[in-house]
């Protein structure tokens, strides 16, 4: 990314374009169980961020020389539709960097899932971002982690993820786009919220050992907020569920 | 925590004496799910986690319903609605000397029905069946009936009490595979279709407190609406 030159990303008071604090989430809302035909989904907005997570699984490996003798195998596959950004039409062709994408939030997944409890079957994890603006990786985790316990998948903890960025200097939580574009950093972080473990980091730009050492707090605090509607989504879900039984016909 | 509360996988369920069933993990007297499951408590200090999906993962003496979807040299292929495919061998449909391949699908075709019983599983090894039992055997007729594998066993009940009792109040013989394959066989295709109708009612909720009170209720529901 270059150093934003003569873009301004912060107003005179402090606050970022549209209007958040340096410390502050963009309005965040998932839901879980959203797709019939998957074993486990689940949907994310962030800010304008719409992602879409399949789950498929347990399931028997295919091809079959895939599979592995003492644990389930793990297949993640992030991609962005054609008009999910706002340039010129994204090629359907995988890029390069969905290719990376898709495989560091495999890394960001596994530590989390009991992959030994199924040896010999896949799961696998399919991320479809139909409107990108910025930070769609960690966002793709937070949907994941939910659409993978959806699909009862055994897990250690859900995985959230924020990124932290640089603008002007300053360090702020979770950037989008225009700040991801135009800023001087980005460094998605993914954490087990419970746990406290952190599964995926990464990043571009300069970023001081302070600096570094702020952002994993700043991730911390952005983290356990993502996790109470990770949360949220799954129980509401089945609670549903649950309920809808009291006021049923007999 | 109050009963019939969903709680997703890390979550702490309970701390200190208690004692939990279900997928769990244990840090020291922390207990925390597993899985996406709905916590009840049973007694005090006493709580189960029922999961809310599961795949069905073979297990010894198990009655399953399989598909044959492949005829090999010495076996059947056969899908057992799980992440393993069953392995039929010849030696566990008949004593004697193996007939030839070809008259190996003369026997069991690809996408004929069977009841069997899962003889051993072990993860590292495909799961192996068995007919050789009185009652097990190609399905010649009856309606599959398929539910989630992690809800069959209240079709069941305790020893077999919800089984008997629709098989006894809606005259239809019940082959329950824990696979989530039901096979109901009746008289008439009416009566098959009240059958299927209540198996698959029973198995809709995530939770069901007692499945034979449960049955009774939807034979009820079922047979007003059959006669009018």
């Amino acid at each position: 990314m270059t150093a934003g030159a003569g873009v301004k990303l912060l107003t005179e008071d402090g606050r970022r374009l549209d209007g958040r604090a340096l410390n502050e989430l963009r309005r965040c809302r998932i839901e879980a169980g959203v797709l019939k035909n998957a074993d486990g989904s689940a949907y994310i907005e962030l800010g304008r961020n719409k992602i879409i997570v399949a789950v498929y699984g347990p399931r028997e490996v295919h091809p079959r020389h895939e599979a592995l003798p003492d644990r389930m195998l793990l297949r993640c596959r992030y991609s962005m539709l054609p008009f999910s950004v706002a340039e010129e039409r994204k090629s359907p062709a995988p890029t390069r960097r969905e290719v990376e994408i898709s495989k560091v939030i495999r890394e960001a997944l596994e530590p989390a899932i009991f992959l030994e409890e199924f040896p010999r079957t896949s799961v696998d994890v399919y991320i479809e971002v139909i409107e990108a603006d910025g930070s769609t990786r960690v966002a793709s985790i937070t949907a994941a982690a939910v659409a993978l316990a959806d699909a009862g998948i055994p897990m250690r903890d859900l995985v959230a993820g924020v990124s932290i960025g640089k603008i002007e200097g300053k360090l702020a939580v979770d950037l989008s786009g225009i700040e991801d574009q135009h800023g001087e950093g980005d460094m998605p972080i993914a954490m087990m919220p419970r746990l406290g473990e952190v599964t995926l980091m990464q990043a571009d730009g300069r970023f001081t050992r302070e600096e570094v050492a702020q952002a994993l707090r700043m991730a911390r605090e952005a983290i356990l907020k993502l996790y109470e509607e990770q949360k949220r989504a799954l129980k509401e879900r089945y609670s549903k569920v649950l309920a809808a039984e009291l006021g049923e016909e007999q | 925590m109050s009963s019939g509360q969903v709680v997703v996988p890390g979550e702490l369920v309970a701390e200190g004496s208690y004692e939990v069933h279900g997928p769990f993990v244990a840090s020291g007297k922390r207990y925390y799910a597993k899985v996406l499951s709905v916590a009840v408590v049973e007694k005090t200090k006493q709580v189960r986690l029922i999961p809310l999906k599961r795949v069905y993962i073979p297990s010894e003496g198990d009655l399953v319903v399989g598909k044959v979807i492949d005829v090999g040299p010495t076996f059947w292929l056969v899908d057992i609605n799980s992440p393993y495919t069953a392995l039929l061998l010849v030696s566990e449909v008949f004593p004697k000397p193996a007939p030839q391949q070809r008259e190996l699908s003369e026997i069991f075709r690809v996408g004929d029905l069977l009841a069997a019983k899962v003889l051993s599983f072990d993860f590292a090894h495909d799961p192996l069946l068995t007919v050789k039992e009185p009652k097990l055997g190609k399905v010649a007729r009856g309606l599959l009936v398929e539910v989630a594998p992690a809800r069959v066993s209240r079709v069941i009940g305790k020893r077999g009490q919800v089984a008997d009792y629709l098989s006894e109040t809606l005259g239809v013989e019940l082959i329950v595979g824990r696979n989530g394959r039901v096979i109901v066989i009746g008289k008439s295709p009416d009566n098959e279709a009240l059958a299927a109708y209540v198996v698959t009612r029973l198995c809709e909720k995530p939770y069901v407190e007692d499945p034979l009170e449960e049955a009774k209720k939807l034979v009820e529901v079922a047979k007003r609406r059959w006669s009018a």
